[in-house]
């Protein structure tokens, strides 16, 4: 065999070995992804647990807080009337999305009630910021409402604390 | 005179651009969570932040070349490609983040439609960097977003407890509820660390330099601005860090918005304080997204060996063009999907931590090698800090993803 010869057989076994690599870069690629998406369906259809339940009131019980403070500074001629609003507004959509993980889900046993409960909540809230956000609410009367809500969430989360 | 004048504006603006929505976040929610006891976090970062950027600016001053053409030399090419992907999809996220910042702060202001906004900003932002100045961008963002400063003056007017803010500088583990709190304390830790050192700050800080045309005898001005500038940027973040603890701990309030951070200046100012905050907000975002757009062009110019640069017309790097105006098309488009900002930059900001040894080893490397850089390479001080902060950021590497999936996202 040529050294030409040689050098053609050469690089067709590199040619064969890059491309090897590069159907087995790919499968790798595809098996990763294919987990990802698997881990992500299974997260999003398994019964919920406590510490989830846990972690929605205690977003709920922050969001509460947070509206009551803000009400309390518009009231004390603090914020805008804009802000107040569109700051409400944005708490809403996270407070819908929390209670509708809530209800959409299923918990454990005793969770259940947990579950359901803090869905119940977190739609109340939605309701009292959505108020703010449409400027359809009494601002103190929210406000009042609001305290009360926060109260509650906090005694749920706590009930959830695992110590 | 014009010296002075330099340095000055560079400390300024190291300081102003130093705050993003990701340590907004971070920052609000460690004092919230923890109170003052992450401020050690601010200084160990901070002091990471000098190491490096100090670094990047010396090699960009020494060598004229940039961070990603160093980084394929010393890395090769699969290594180096492997960067580039990883640092850049942290560059659209954290812009898609700040987009989406900038659209709800718009909407605080003025009310409306955040969709809306949203391509408004993109329109904006597009603007800004087709007709701006590199210099330009660099001052106006920067020296805009010192109005920031509203929040330290905020914080220190809020805090009264000054023992436990002393003792907040010193590393510990502070008394929690539950057992799951030691995790949440060290995901803060993490995180806080990794929005402090982001890449992108010292790929943009070394593209920088080469676009302001930087030489080895700007090495002196390269410490002054990274040392003064970045420290002074760190008083921002721990303004925050005592309104998280001051302020929004008592009320049981944990940050999901960029909007609450307002509620402090507002407290002490009225509704100036509140407008300044959310001014102040915005162009730190602007300039952050603006950043990340434009270091997402330069990483690619840089390894793909592309002519690069805000100094050259479009007609002559026109890759290079199209790459910043694709980076912010598609930040714009993920965050019309609906995406909270705020989930973004939280992922963002912990898959950057991950990618943080992969970026700064290739830099250390070439730093200390005298082939490159001469008399310039580290000393022993630049060294030990070097190493150790490799260490430190190998150790966040390790244990982000593990504390992510353990604290359900920092959230217990």
């Amino acid at each position: 065999m040529g050294l030409g010869a040689l050098q053609h057989a050469k690089n067709h076994m590199r040619l064969g070995a890059k491309k090897r690599s590069i159907w087995i870069e790919a499968g790798v690629i595809v098996l990763l992804i294919a987990l990802a998406v698997t881990l992500f369906v299974q997260n999003e259809t398994k019964p919920l647990k406590q510490a989830d339940i846990k972690i929605a009131a205690a977003n709920l019980r922050s969001l509460s807080s947070d509206a009551g403070q803000l009400v309390q500074q518009f009231l004390d001629g603090e914020v805008t009337e804009t802000f107040l609003r569109s700051q409400a507004s944005l708490m809403r959509d996270k407070a819908k999305s929390t209670a509708k993980q809530m209800e959409s889900s299923k918990a454990d046993g005793e969770m259940e009630l947990k579950r359901w409960q803090t869905g119940h909540l977190g739609e109340q809230l939605e309701t009292k910021l959505a108020q703010l956000a449409d400027g359809t609410g009494e601002s103190a009367a929210v406000r009042i409402e609001l305290k009360k809500l926060f109260g509650e969430l906090k005694e749920m989360e706590d009930s959830l604390k695992q110590r | 005179m014009k010296k002075i004048l330099e340095i000055f504006l560079g400390i300024l603006t190291a300081m102003g651009g130093f705050v993003e929505i990701g340590e907004l976040v971070f920052s609000l929610n460690a004092g919230a969570k923890f109170r003052y006891s992450l401020l050690w976090v601010v200084v160990l970062g901070t002091v990471g932040i000098i190491v490096y950027g100090e670094m990047c600016g010396r090699i960009a001053a020494v060598t004229e070349q940039p961070v990603f053409t160093l980084i394929r030399e010393r890395a090769g090419y699969t290594a180096g490609l492997g960067t580039l992907i990883a640092a850049n999809l942290v560059s659209l996220l954290t812009c898609t983040a700040e987009i989406g910042g900038l659209a709800i702060l718009i909407k605080l202001l003025f009310g409306g439609n955040y969709f809306l906004y949203i391509v408004l900003v993109l329109v904006f932002l597009l603007v800004c960097v087709w007709f701006m100045s590199f210099q330009v961008i660099e001052r106006v963002f920067g020296l805009l977003g010192l109005l920031m400063i509203v929040f330290v003056v905020a914080g220190v007017y809020l805090t009264q407890d000054w023992n436990g803010v002393a003792w907040g500088f010193v590393p510990s583990i502070p008394a929690v509820e539950t057992s799951s709190d030691y995790f949440v304390y060290a995901y803060f830790v993490v995180a806080l660390t990794s929005s402090i050192m982001l890449p992108y700050e010292t790929y943009f800080y070394a593209a920088g330099a080469i676009e302001d045309g930087w030489n080895p005898s700007d090495i002196t001005l390269n410490r002054i601005i990274v040392i003064i500038g970045f420290s002074l940027g760190a008083l921002l973040s721990i303004g925050l860090i005592l309104i998280g603890g001051s302020f929004l701990k008592p009320l049981l309030i944990e940050p999901q918005l960029p909007g609450t951070a307002a509620l402090g200046p507002a407290i002490v100012f009225g509704k100036w304080g509140l407008i300044v905050g959310v001014l102040g907000m915005f162009f730190a975002f602007a300039g952050a997204a603006i950043e990340n757009a434009l270091t997402g062009a330069y990483n690619f110019a840089h390894f793909f060996g592309w002519s690069w640069g805000k100094f050259r017309p479009p007609k002559d790097a026109p890759r290079f063009n199209l790459a910043w105006i694709v980076m912010l098309l598609a930040a714009t488009l993920i965050i019309l999907t609906g995406v909270d900002p705020v989930q973004v930059v939280e992922y963002s900001i912990i898959f950057a931590v991950v990618i943080l040894p992969l970026t700064y080893f290739p830099m250390l490397l070439v730093a200390r090698d005298k082939d490159y850089m001469g008399h310039f390479a580290n000393g022993w001080l630049a060294d030990i800090f070097g190493w150790l902060y490799f260490v430190i950021i190998l150790l966040a590497a390790l244990a982000a993803i593990p504390l992510l999936i353990i604290t359900h996202g920092g959230e217990g």
